[in-house]
């Protein structure tokens, strides 16, 4: 592609990301539950509980 | 002084034209004006008034802007003395005549010019008087004013969410997994929209550790996963601390200064901080203990009280500083729109770039932020493609190329990895810093381009006091000490002007800006509508 075009076009090297985004609020706590909802699908949920919990066993001496 | 000059001067002190010039004694005034030198008192200034058909003035009106030692050379500067207080007051010499003139009260006359004239050493007295305030801010340092915007806050929290998803994820598979494994758990745990990233952080991280197994990434991203924890709590740590100072503004007796800016970028914000620290600690105000709401200081999560709060401040701050940035926004604008209604003065700083010091800054910002400023100039400079040499094309091709696939491969957008910027800048060296003086040059094209059409050209640089019809024009400065020491006259009422006549037109020209701060129109029809709706 010629650097014209290209000056033109001023391709993006990735897609949007969520954070980018105008957001009719500064509220960090509101945009973290909303990524969350976002980012992960019912089965990733689970996943994540799980991971959690196992991470959360040798902290609370249960394995012990 | 020749009756001709005579009736000149009076034409500009009452703002009309004298009527009815064949009625006019001219060769008794040829023997009245004869002498220059000739002292003349209200009573005589009266005469020769009514000598060509105008009305008298009071004495407070002669004793102000003539004084005792008025005599018939030194007329002219009387009158332009009353010019300068009525542009300033009125925007109207006619008013301005008409109120002044008829005021007998000597104190109530001071008064009313006093805000165009206040007296320097008793501003600057009450300034250096005031007590200290009950309570600080807390300073947010430079490198940390980003997390005050909601952007890169929610790069750290975006990338933590992110990295710990597929921390969960690696360890769900175990180390032994294999690397399709991964994938087919991620794919499972994330949303399509997110997946696609996900997916681009696990091959990143595989480019650049191509023998690095699910072990070893499951060890990058503890400490990934560690190192952005870190940041969120100082996001966290820098939120409190900037929410708590919006407080302490809230509750200061004194604001002098509002800074009107807009800032999105991280670099927005880092730019803010070092103007408003070199100006505030500049030799020209520090004496005056000035209060200012440092947007970089303060945070509101709530949209609706971020406006509130920041209307509350234009209204309690004495003047504005307009940080002209890359581009034009509502915000700022409205900002601008707003102080200039209230009959409050705007500065607007432009900075003067240094095209080679400016090159040496941009060579020190991580990739990321050089391919933004490239983006910026691409949209801002539509001259930019006509200026480019063969050559520069060839080093835009290589560098622009080489910068996306840097950004592209970067694996955490809120964590700065030192020794890769560091290599990217060893390889690219010669080329980058060619690619970078391209930047800097359009951005000098693009600011010197910004600060003539404010200072020249737009329009809206010169805005209504929509209390009183006062036009008011923006003042446009190019370094720090013009700033600083504009600042200093603004707040202590020492401006400095040059009454202008162009084209019939009357300008007020501030002294260090170079720019129109009032005018009068001599547009018969214009002038006569807009007063209808302001002194009626």
């Amino acid at each position: 592609m010629s650097t014209d075009t290209r000056l033109i076009l001023n391709l993006p090297a990735q897609p949007e990301r969520f954070e980018h985004r105008e957001r009719a609020d500064y509220d960090l706590e509101r945009f973290d539950r909303e990524f969350q909802e976002r980012l992960y699908s019912e089965k990733g949920r689970e996943i994540l509980r799980a991971w959690k919990q196992r991470e959360a066993r040798p902290a609370n001496g249960e394995d012990r | 002084m020749s009756p001709e000059d005579l009736i000149t001067c009076v034409a500009r002190l009452t703002g009309t034209e004298v009527k009815g010039q064949d009625g006019i004694d001219k060769d008794g005034l040829k023997q009245i004006l004869q002498d220059d030198s000739r002292p003349i008192d209200c009573s005589q200034f009266n005469e020769l008034l009514l000598m060509v058909h105008k009305d008298r003035v009071e004495a407070p009106f002669f004793d102000y802007f003539f004084g005792p030692t008025c005599t018939i050379g030194t007329i002219p500067q009387g009158v332009e003395r009353f010019q300068r207080a009525a542009l300033l007051l009125y925007g109207n010499f006619v008013h301005g005549y008409r109120k002044l003139s008829r005021m007998k009260d000597a104190a109530e006359f001071k008064r009313e010019v006093a805000a165009a004239f206040p007296d320097p050493a008793a501003e600057a007295a009450y300034f250096q008087s005031r007590q200290a305030k009950l309570l600080e801010i807390e300073r947010i340092e430079k490198g940390q004013t980003p997390f005050v915007g909601y952007l890169s806050a929610n790069e750290v929290r975006a990338d933590f969410r992110r990295c710990e998803l597929l921390l969960a994820a690696v360890e769900t598979v175990g180390a032994a997994g294999a690397w399709d494994d991964l994938l087919t758990t991620v794919r499972e745990m994330a949303q399509q929209e997110e997946f696609q990233l996900l997916e681009a952080t696990i091959k990143n991280f595989r480019e650049a550790n191509p023998r690095a197994d699910l072990a070893r990434l499951a060890e990058f991203l503890k400490e990934s996963f560690e190192r952005i924890e870190h940041l969120a709590k100082t996001v966290d740590s820098v939120l409190t601390r900037a929410t708590r100072n919006q407080g302490t503004y809230l509750t200061w007796d004194h604001m002098d200064v509002y800074f009107a800016t807009s800032m999105r970028k991280a670099w927005e914000y880092k730019d803010l901080y070092e103007f408003i620290d070199r100006l505030m600690a500049a030799d020209e105000i520090r004496d005056l203990g000035l209060r200012y709401f440092d947007p970089t200081q303060a945070y509101t999560d709530n949209r609706v009280n971020k406006g509130l709060v920041e209307a509350l401040m234009l209204k309690r701050a004495r003047c504005t500083v307009y940080s002209v940035q890359d581009t034009d926004t509502l915000g700022k604008d409205s900002e601008l729109a707003s102080t200039l209604a209230q009959g409050k003065p705007v500065i607007a700083f432009i900075p003067d770039l240094d095209v080679e010091k400016r090159t040496a800054q941009l060579l020190a910002e991580a990739p990321a932020t050089i391919l933004e400023r490239w983006r910026f100039v691409l949209y801002a400079d539509d001259q930019i493609g006509q200026r480019l040499t063969d050559d520069d094309r060839k080093v835009v091709d290589q560098v622009e190329d080489a910068l996306k696939l840097f950004c592209g491969r970067k694996i955490w957008s809120s964590l700065r990895d030192e020794e890769a910027i560091r290599e990217f800048a060893s390889t690219t060296r010669g080329a980058l810093e060619s690619f970078c003086r391209l930047i800097a040059t359009a951005e000098k094209i693009v600011y010197d381009k910004r600060a003539r059409t404010l200072k020249e050209s737009h329009p809206l640089a010169l805005q209504v006091n929509l209390d009183t019809g006062v036009a008011n024009g923006v003042l446009v400065v190019r370094t720090i000490p013009d700033c600083a020491a504009l600042l200093r006259r603004v707040l202590l009422g020492e401006m400095e002007f040059s009454l202008e006549e162009q084209a019939g037109m009357w300008h007020l020209r501030e002294k260090i800006s170079g720019c129109i701060y009032r005018v009068v129109t001599n547009d018969r029809k214009l002038n006569n509508c807009f007063w209808n709706f302001y002194l009626r």
